[in-house]
């Protein structure tokens, strides 16, 4: 993926204008006459009202799909398999040799009566290729292999990694995640049911000893498996997680596999087994512990890349908004996965601003204070709720008296203006983040 | 100053503060990528630090093409 220098000067060009169309309506809502002022006044009022009423929908639906998920597991148990199937684990490599051993020691580890692990180096310089050619062979029911191929991205060494596979059950990971000992088990069940092509798994922030890995644990879990979880109950999950997912190999072999041109294989992946007619759940008891960026950089980095990369995911399928039927599911998965990604973080970007500025200039900070406070108190339950579901430690639920007007609305501007990027089509490149294995030091 | 005076207060500025931080940290992770050197298998046919040997087709192997070197100048040493 090549990154052109200048596509940098054109990003900052993006923000400054950005920044530029913000300041300049503002001045001219100051400068205006009384009439026009109303008129905006009124427009913005309109705007956010329907925002307000957008967020409280999507937080009440989603919980209530998310428990009736939970119930429902709970209450009715899991499939049982009566054979559980052999299957091949994934682990694409590049320059992985800080975090590979841990994963590997947890694959080593997993109860499960038959699986393979293939290592895939994508043509690291460092040492991974030689950390993982010291485990080849036989370990507990495990055996391990690797490939080494050039480098060419993530989603061509999991497309090698499919071809070499023997298994009939593929589980896709990361080098930088390890597994629980169940995971495999727990996900596997699903496929009792022959239409389903895919489990998204449970990923957890490991790192957790600073107050941005914290609020990424609480996101995780909040934001990122709550939707999940309420997906799931429709069989229609829109993103299995690159660090824990589970396919049918019939399902990848069906679609040709991960495609290369976007920089969310996992979000592009599962859009395409879903609208080869397949099924996605949600397994909460998958679970792979994953290392979280532990500075705003690293975390706006990757914020970057996953927001362009549901961009492009989505740009290939156009054509899905247009049809809620006859696939209703994959049509409100799609929709929501844009909606999030395209209209989602402007709207709560401006909405503060708008806020702040109003707060400032009219003196109509009560207004904001309340509207502040009804939102905490909503992301408080929602966080008391989604904690309990998944048994996490309580002490992530204080957290959201900041979460939302801290820390999402500092991911929201990134987002905002990767979404801009994305739509004047600047180039950009994979952005490998630093890994520091610090459960293991 | 009341207390809810304060709170306004507070969330104002800390929503300004987290908006102004997070364009901030936008801006500079995009000078720290214009600082990268770009990645050389970006490009295959423009290597930055190394000159790519092409092996000769014709004639068999390089090392055939090195015994020939050697013996050479064996023999230009054994004139002096």
């Amino acid at each position: 993926m090549s990154r052109p220098r200048e596509s940098i000067w054109q990003s900052l060009a993006v923000v400054f204008v950005t920044l530029g169309l913000i300041v300049a309506f503002i001045v001219w809502a100051i400068l205006a006459g009384p009439a026009t002022q109303i008129v905006i006044v009124r427009f913005v009022v309109i705007t956010l009202v329907i925002f307000l009423t957008i967020l409280f929908l999507r937080y009440f639906a989603l919980l209530w799909f998310a428990y009736l998920g939970h119930a429902e597991r709970n209450m009715l148990g899991m499939r049982e398999l009566r054979e559980l199937p052999p299957v091949s684990i994934l682990v694409p490599a590049y320059n992985e040799g800080l975090v590979l051993e841990r994963a590997l020691t947890s694959l080593m580890q997993v109860e499960y009566p038959e699986y393979e692990v293939l290592v895939v180096d994508d043509g690291s310089s460092d040492d991974t290729l030689e950390i993982a050619a010291r485990w080849e062979g036989q370990r507990g029911s495990g055996t391990f292999r690797v490939i080494t191929k050039p480098n060419g991205g993530k989603a061509s060494a999991l497309n090698a990694g499919i071809a070499h596979s023997r298994h009939p059950l593929i589980m896709c990971m990361d080098a930088d995640s390890y597994l629980e000992p169940r995971t495999l088990l727990h996900a596997a069940r699903h496929f009792s049911d022959p239409a389903v092509g895919g489990v998204a798994g449970n990923v957890k922030v490991e790192n957790r000893d600073r107050l941005i890995t914290r609020l990424q644990a609480l996101e995780y879990i909040e934001g990122l498996n709550m939707p999940r979880r309420a997906q799931g109950f429709v069989a229609a999950v829109n993103i299995v997680p690159g660090p824990v997912g589970l396919f049918r190999r019939e399902a990848l072999e069906e679609i040709g596999g991960y495609d290369m041109d976007t920089f969310a294989e996992d979000a592009d992946l599962t859009l395409k087994i879903m609208a080869a007619g397949w099924r996605v759940e949600y397994e909460d008891q998958a679970i792979a512990w994953s290392e979280a960026p532990v500075t705003w950089r690293d975390l706006t980095q990757q914020r970057y890349r996953w927001t362009r990369g549901i961009l492009q995911a989505l740009r290939k399928r156009k054509g899905i908004f247009l049809r809620p039927f006859p696939d209703f599911p994959l049509w409100i998965s799609t929709v929501q996965l844009g909606f999030e990604a395209l209209v989602w973080p402007a709207m709560n970007v401006l909405a503060h601003l708008f806020f702040a500025i109003v707060a400032i200039l009219f003196g109509a900070g009560e207004f904001i204070l309340y509207w502040i406070i009804l939102l905490t108190l909503l992301d408080l339950v929602a966080a008391l709720v989604t904690v309990s579901m998944e048994e996490e430690s309580l002490g992530l639920v204080p957290l959201a008296l900041i979460y939302r007007f801290v820390f999402i609305l500092f991911l929201d501007v990134v987002k905002m203006f990767a979404t801009m990027e994305e739509l004047f089509g600047l180039s950009m490149g994979w952005g490998k983040l630093q890994r520091l294995n610090e459960a293991a030091t | 100053m009341d207390v809810v005076g304060i709170l306004i207060t507070v969330v104002v500025v800390t929503i300004l503060v987290t908006i102004i931080l997070a364009i901030v940290t936008y801006i500079a992770y995009k000078l720290r990528l214009a600082r990268e050197p770009a990645r050389a298998e970006d490009d295959p046919d423009t290597l930055r630090y190394f000159v790519r040997y092409d092996a000769p087709s014709a004639g068999g192997s390089t090392l055939r093409q090195l015994d020939g070197d050697i013996a050479a100048m064996e023999g230009n040493a054994s004139q002096a």
